[in-house]
């Protein structure tokens, strides 16, 4: 048994590898040692309240964790009949929002979790990190812009958003997209745009940029087809870079969220783990970025999902791809806001009017579907579950291997199981909140 | 020589860490501090390494809340690493809610998770011992230009003045309520009439605890360009050893004056005040700010 801490995913996770007579990795323990309580300190709290807690879930993601409050709690007026009116404007605010904070993930993941992990010594540190701070720390002004700070925000509630921008912060977050579609152009030797259009693999291998210089370390490494896994693919919720549902390999169906079930976490001898798996109707899925691609028919993706199918290369373009999609359909969105809208539209009820409630909000955050319900009595919490997208990918059960333990059978040494590990983009504080 | 820091988590949501990483000046910082350990940052050792080896950082860096066990990091309990690293530091900056008072994470398990030196409001953190080298940077998350303020003040030789929770006074001097856009809605007793307006102050319908919240987010913008209170939505009061309070975003009223009062501001004075202002109509602060229709 070989064991592992791998470091800088947001938390460490423990890797504990058991390899064959060859030396090929048979199986792969995923293992999250902490837990902080969330779902329990929510409890008896005023409903509200969860706007300002459930962020701090997460120092990454937190504004997704936000905006599935946001979602739950909108549903929790659904279930009683109370109709609620969101304007346009609000809507398109917090995708906004929530697309700048996707993207600020994608460009620290890959400059500070995965270069670092392919390409060994051989490549710029400085670099990589003023690459990832100024792509992420544009992308948190954007934010900021709208919601006054990034990270841990709560200005979006049910009813809508409690920003009130004009021209002058659009024109500021619009300034704040161009910066870190610039840097994105600059160091991955094409423009978003182009990025967004992309359709042929090849063209990504020739570009001179610090994505293909990474494809072509994976490849002379023999990691390009490395990490194929159970080749299923789930959206929970619409996004702005495509609508929900799942794919298994290209097929595709629609999902309900009723059919998402937590399991306890598996048992490694002499080890904690909090890490409860989850499945859709009794299996695993992948969520993520290439769920969303999948699930969006990109055709970028799917071509090389026809060749290297659910492996680390498909997962890694995927993402990257989705950073450059997500600033363009951002900035475009942004663009079109009528600011003449109103941002919030009070609720005719207070939730506390209205006694016993469930409600679930989906909501696509960088990582993939984030799911949260609640249980409100007398607008107090009840019950909050939170369903985070690295139980997804990284979660097993103790029957049965997750999405990420699956990827990692059959890897030659600890260095590939590192990478496909890492490329997932692992949150090990979201997935043992 | 740089001066080189090891930043340590307890029980965290990695948002301090992130929150640093919007300093405006990273190629500063990059140029300036000697990362030991980072939970983000390329860094001189990794997080096992810390734990088997015997650095000397000039500063500890604490993030999160710390527990008695049950928070393994590397090889070690993260509380036995960071008083190990405490003892070895020649100052320990606080960086974040948690790691002063306990934070969100302690209302788990309050008589077990606390924070450096405090448990809430009250004494009884988990270094104690190393108080005279503490510095608190509360916040949820810290701000990231508070930090590297604190941290380039200890790099020029020089601790900031702390007051009597150990806080820089020149950056926790202030209240949020100072610099913020609405405050003439204050002065002249204008309340927003709901979410989503720029006019209007947040204090007395929607909980805004600025008047009496410590911090200077309305003077050091977040992320160079705003607060939370300019854009719409109240301060829920992150610095304070009371974070959380209960409800949020409405505002308690005893016979429907606000509960709490602006800092050291006595209720007569108060009272005095608002009827007067009360007593004047300003029609400028009573339409929309550019004269638009009502929507």
């Amino acid at each position: 048994m070989i064991q592992r801490l791998i470091e800088h995913v947001e938390g460490e996770a423990l890797l504990r590898l058991k390899k064959d007579v060859d030396g090929r990795i048979k199986r792969a323990d995923i293992l999250f040692p902490h837990i902080r309580g969330m779902e329990k300190i929510l409890q008896r709290r005023d409903a509200l309240d969860a706007l300002a807690f459930t962020p701090r879930v997460c120092g990454i993601c937190g504004h997704a964790h936000l905006m599935a409050t946001v979602a739950a709690l909108e549903s929790c007026y659904k279930q009683a009949g109370v109709l609620l009116e969101i304007s346009a404007k609000a809507r398109a605010l917090r995708r906004f929002t929530l697309a700048m904070e996707m993207v600020q993930n994608h460009l620290k993941w890959f400059y500070l979790t995965l270069l670092p992990v392919v390409m060994g010594p051989a490549y710029n540190r400085d670099a990589s990190v003023l690459s990832a701070h100024t792509a992420a720390s544009a992308c948190g002004r954007a934010v900021a812009v709208m919601g006054g700070q990034w990270p841990h925000t709560s200005y979006a509630l049910p009813g809508g958003v409690m920003c009130d921008p004009s021209h002058v912060e659009r024109l500021q977050a619009l300034a704040a997209v161009e910066e870190a579609g610039a840097l994105f152009q600059k160091r991955m030797g094409l423009s978003v745009d182009a990025m967004a259009e992309l359709e042929d693999p090849a063209l990504l291998w020739r570009t001179e940029g610090d994505l293909a210089l990474l494809l072509r370390r994976l490849e002379a490494l023999d990691l390009l087809e490395a990490g194929q896994s159970f080749d299923r693919f789930l959206v929970l919720a619409d996004h702005t870079a495509g609508p929900a549902g799942k794919s298994l390999k290209t097929r595709l169906a629609a999902v309900e969220t009723a059919y998402v079930e937590e399991d306890e976490p598996l048992q490694s001898a002499g080890y904690a783990n909090f890490a409860k798996p989850v499945r859709y109707r009794g299996r695993f899925y992948e969520v993520g970025p290439l769920a969303r691609a999948m699930v969006a028919k990109d055709p970028l993706v799917r071509r090389l999902h026809r060749r290297y199918r659910d492996a680390v290369s498909t997962r890694i373009i995927a993402r990257v791809k989705e950073a450059a999609v997500l600033l363009c359909r951002s900035a475009q969105m942004l663009r079109k806001i009528d600011l003449g809208e109103p941002s919030y539209i009070k609720p005719r009820h207070a939730l506390r009017e209205l006694g016993s409630l469930k409600g679930e909000g989906a909501v696509e955050a960088a990582r993939g579907s984030l799911l949260h319900r609640v249980h409100l009595r007398n607008g107090r919490i009840a019950r909050y579950c939170i369903i985070t997208p690295t139980q997804w990918n990284l979660a097993s059960a103790t029957d049965e291997p997750g999405v990420a333990a699956t990827a990692m059978v059959g890897l030659k040494d600890e260095k590939a199981a590192e990478t496909v590990f890492k490329a997932f983009d692992v949150c090990s504080v979201c997935t043992t909140q | 020589m740089a001066l080189k820091l090891l930043w340590l988590q307890g029980l965290s949501c990695n948002g301090n860490a992130h929150s640093f990483f919007n300093v405006p000046d990273m190629a500063g910082v990059l140029r300036e501090f000697a990362f030991i350990y980072h939970p983000l940052l390329p860094c001189e050792a990794t997080l096992e390494e810390v734990s088997g080896g015997d650095f000397s950082p000039d500063v500890l860096i604490v993030e999160g809340a710390l527990r008695r066990d049950g928070v393994p990091r590397g090889d070690e309990e993260a509380l036995t690493l960071i008083t190990r690293y405490a003892k070895r530091a020649k100052w320990v900056v606080c960086a974040g809610q948690c790691a002063v008072f306990g934070g969100i994470f302690r209302l788990n398990e309050p008589d077990k998770i606390a924070g450096a030196l405090y448990a809430g409001k009250e004494r009884g953190g988990f270094l104690d011992a190393f108080e005279k080298k503490i510095i608190n940077l509360p916040g949820c998350p810290v701000h990231p230009e508070w930090l590297l303020f604190t941290l380039r003040m200890l790099a020029l030789g020089t601790a900031p003045r702390l007051d009597d929770l150990r806080r820089p006074v020149e950056l926790y001097g202030y209240t949020v309520h100072e610099g913020c856009l609405r405050n003439e809605y204050f002065e002249w007793k204008v309340d927003a009439r709901d979410f989503g307006a720029k006019e209007g102050c947040l204090f007395y319908e929607q909980g805004c605890r600025g008047p009496y919240t410590r911090g200077s987010c309305n003077k050091i913008l977040w992320n160079g360009v705003n607060s939370k209170t300019r854009a719409g939505m109240p301060c829920i009061g992150c610095t304070e050893p009371d974070f959380p309070a209960e409800r949020l975003f409405e505002t308690e009223t005893l016979m429907s004056i606000p509960a709490r009062l602006p800092l050291e501001v006595p209720k007569r004075a108060y009272l005095t005040l608002t009827g007067m202002a009360k007593a004047f109509r300003i029609p400028r602060l009573t339409r929309r700010k550019f004269g638009e229709e009502e929507p």
